[in-house]
């Protein structure tokens, strides 16, 4: 899900930089200006669907959704959390504010993978050598080229804890998951004294034949965004 | 060989920071065009000589370095890294670690981009390293999902390109599957028509011992080269089918404990099965190997008798305990201390009365329980998982390659060590090596995504390798 994919490389960095970013702008905007929880509920499904859409051209749409799961997990767990403390009288907040937290938070993630699908690293590189950072720009480079083997590592870690503690201590996983961080950043290291630490970035794009395409979806988006305030909803 | 010697090793003594001598005094001289096996245990010091040879040692581990590493008559310690780099290229035991960008083909570009400054020198350098290894067809794939032998492939080729006098082997076979292990030796044949100079750190050799020019075996932090007397005991036929049973096991075909049937599983909803109509039987005593190549679905199929995947299609019965160990050995453990790692493991499953056991099993193996279970070499971590099995009396036990990190001789101790235990042992292997052993009640293949009964195949005898290895590096006795 945090992979680049060159699917959509007829598009400018600018009109892929702004197609993922304004999702989380928009995001955020939303949780400040609705004026009602429908509103924000009508509008953060406008948003993730957009995401979706993004999501869709640069991947099979089963496997984004498939990728969405663990977060939709964790959505719902925090969701249950919620209702019982409501139930049962505890401090909570109104049971109805929580659809739009969980709607926020799958978002949120899908809209942060984007900015990974849809920018290569090279692009960071550039982007972020441009604003003068570039110790962050290779610490960044580092992250992401270790993200699928940590999340395999996550996942054997997972299956072998639970079955030695029988499903009794999960958090025990962060341990062995920190050793192999440690190692890996030791390794990484190795490799950049010996290769050279990434340094080729790409030529930035302003504008490219296809970005009219994208930009009308965007906009489409920000006009019903603003719309909806004035339906009688 | 022209222009002797390329690298030149005098009297090194190499410690961490704390720690003891772990080289004490090693020489060693490579010629140009020479390649060089350098054998050795766990721990022996191997990855610390291929350290202080690239100048990793002092540079990164912050060791004390004494004595002189000359690459092409200048000292490694007088190089800057950039000069350092572009002379010697290391290939690690971990592939992986090396590229930055996702395709294949963009890491081994940018690289020459940033050796040669210009896109049209960068591009012959970069076509000509392509070509020289024929990963042509990788260069469009991520690096995270090629396997193991096709990414120390590409590694070689992003070495190539800044053209390095030369090339250090890192246990390049861990990890590799039989077909891995062909490429690499394929790929070390082309090494060789290029006229390249290369070391090789390996405890997994015997595959390599035709292609190199001299063997050394580091034993007690120095070098010792193998006599011809030792190599030559190598004619005995490396293939052959064991005859015998040592089994201890008994199997009791009236007790099921899991029944796999016509299991489906693919990860991707719209993919392809990676396993298509599984069936087996695990029976109370059963001793049962998987072999298939890397890719073929055989940690799936662990995790699927183990209960943490479930079937597209299908069904699984499952009346047993079950542990798990899976092939990254350290993935294991989660305490700061082994004797914390007996108590917690025993607590957690109700049986701290038993405690006493598994602190006995430790003892057995001379470990240390004050001792972090991280500071254990590969050998010792699958070792003390096995022998926590048995004593926690665990019905199923399932390994995932663990013979991968172990010497020969490791892996025949593993072997009488599963042999020993009353749990019901799934192995899941990627090499023959193993499967000559009598030892095991059902061999499998797993290919294409069906799992088929397997006859014993002919493979190389861990027993002659075991041997070979004390030949080599003078050890007595078994």
């Amino acid at each position: 899900m945090f992979t680049y994919s060159k699917r959509l490389e007829d598009y400018s960095t600018l009109a892929r930089f702004l197609a993922a970013s304004t999702t989380i702008a928009l995001l955020l905007a939303t949780r400040f200006l609705s004026r009602s929880i429908t509103i924000e509920v009508v509008r953060l499904i406008l948003i993730f669907s957009f995401e979706l859409y993004l999501a869709s051209r640069v991947r099979e749409a089963r496997g984004v959704l498939a990728g969405l799961k663990l977060i939709l997990a964790f959505t719902v767990i925090g969701s249950l959390v919620f209702f019982l403390s409501h139930l049962l009288g505890w401090l909570a907040p109104n049971p109805i504010e929580v659809i739009p937290g969980a709607l926020r938070l799958v978002a949120f993630f899908l809209g942060l993978s984007l900015l990974f699908q849809l920018i290569s690293l090279r692009e960071w590189r550039s982007l972020m050598n441009m604003l003068g950072l570039k110790k962050q720009a290779l610490a960044l480079s580092m992250v992401m080229s270790q993200m699928p083997t940590t999340l395999y590592n996550l996942s054997e870690a997972t299956t072998t804890i639970k079955l030695k503690y029988k499903g009794k201590r999960p958090y025990k996983i962060v341990v062995p998951l920190a050793l192999m961080s440690f190692l890996t950043s030791r390794g990484l290291a190795e490799s950049y004294l010996i290769y050279g630490a990434p340094t080729v970035t790409a030529r930035l794009t302003t504008h490219k034949k296809m970005d009219a395409y994208l930009y009308l979806l965007l906009a489409i988006l920000v006009i019903g965004i603003a719309l909806i305030d004035v339906m009688p909803l | 060989m022209k222009d002797c010697p390329v690298l030149e090793v005098v009297d090194l003594w190499v410690r961490y920071p704390y720690g003891d001598w772990v080289l004490r005094g090693v020489d060693l001289r490579v010629c140009r065009g020479e390649r060089v096996l350098i054998i050795g245990e766990t721990g022996s010091g191997k990855t610390t000589l291929a350290r202080a040879i690239t100048g990793l040692a002092k540079t990164i581990y912050e060791c004390d370095v004494r004595g002189r590493v000359l690459l092409n008559g200048v000292d490694v310690s007088e190089k800057g890294h950039e000069i350092l780099a572009q002379s010697v290229a290391l290939i690690g035991q971990n592939p992986y670690l090396y590229f930055v960008e996702p395709l294949v083909g963009d890491d081994i570009y940018d690289y020459a981009l940033k050796v040669y400054g210009d896109e049209q020198s960068a591009r012959n350098a970069f076509d000509k390293a392509l070509d020289s290894t024929g990963v042509r067809g990788l260069t469009q794939r991520y690096f995270f999902e090629i396997s193991g032998g096709e990414a120390r492939r590409a590694l070689v080729t992003k070495a190539l390109v800044s053209n390095p006098s030369l090339f250090v082997f890192d246990e390049p076979l861990m990890w590799l599957d039989d077909r891995g292990v062909e490429d690499f030796v394929k790929l070390f044949e082309v090494l060789k028509g290029l006229e390249r100079t290369a070391i090789i750190f390996e405890h997994r050799f015997v595959p390599l011992l035709r292609h190199v020019d001299k063997v050394y075996a580091l034993k007690r932090g120095k070098l010792i080269e193998a006599t011809d007397r030792a190599l030559s005991t190598f004619e005995i036929p490396s293939r052959q089918r064991l005859h015998g049973s040592c089994l201890e096991k008994k199997v009791n075909s009236e007790d099921l404990l899991i029944e796999v049937r016509d299991v489906y599983f693919k990860y991707d909803i719209k993919g392809d099965y990676l396993l298509k109509g599984v069936n087996m039987q695990l029976h109370r005593g059963d001793a049962v190997m998987i072999y298939g190549l890397n890719g073929q679905g055989k940690t799936t199929l662990l995790k699927i008798l183990a209960g943490h995947l479930k079937p597209n299609k299908g069904r699984v019965s499952r009346k047993a305990s079950v542990l798990y160990i899976p092939q990254n050995i350290a993935l294991f453990y989660t305490e700061s201390t082994i004797e914390k790692e007996v108590l917690e493991i025993f607590k957690a499953r109700g049986m701290r009365a038993k405690v006493e056991l598994g602190l006995n099993i430790v003892r057995e193996l001379d470990l240390d329980l004050l001792s972090s279970p991280f500071a254990m070499s590969y050998g010792q971590m699958v070792k003390l998982a096995v022998g926590l099995a048995t004593a926690l009396d665990v019905d199923v036990l399932l390994l995932d390659e663990p013979f991968s990190g172990l010497t020969y001789e490791d892996r025949l101790k593993l072997l009488k060590q599963l042999s020993q235990s009353k749990a019901t042992v799934v192995v899941a292997t990627s090499n023959l090596d193993a499967v000559g052993a009598p030892y095991w009640t059902k061999l499998y293949k797993l290919e294409g995504g069906r799992l088929v009964e397997m006859e014993a195949v002919g493979t190389m005898s861990l027993i002659d390798a075991s041997r070979l290895y004390r030949e080599i590096v003078g050890v007595e006795g078994a």
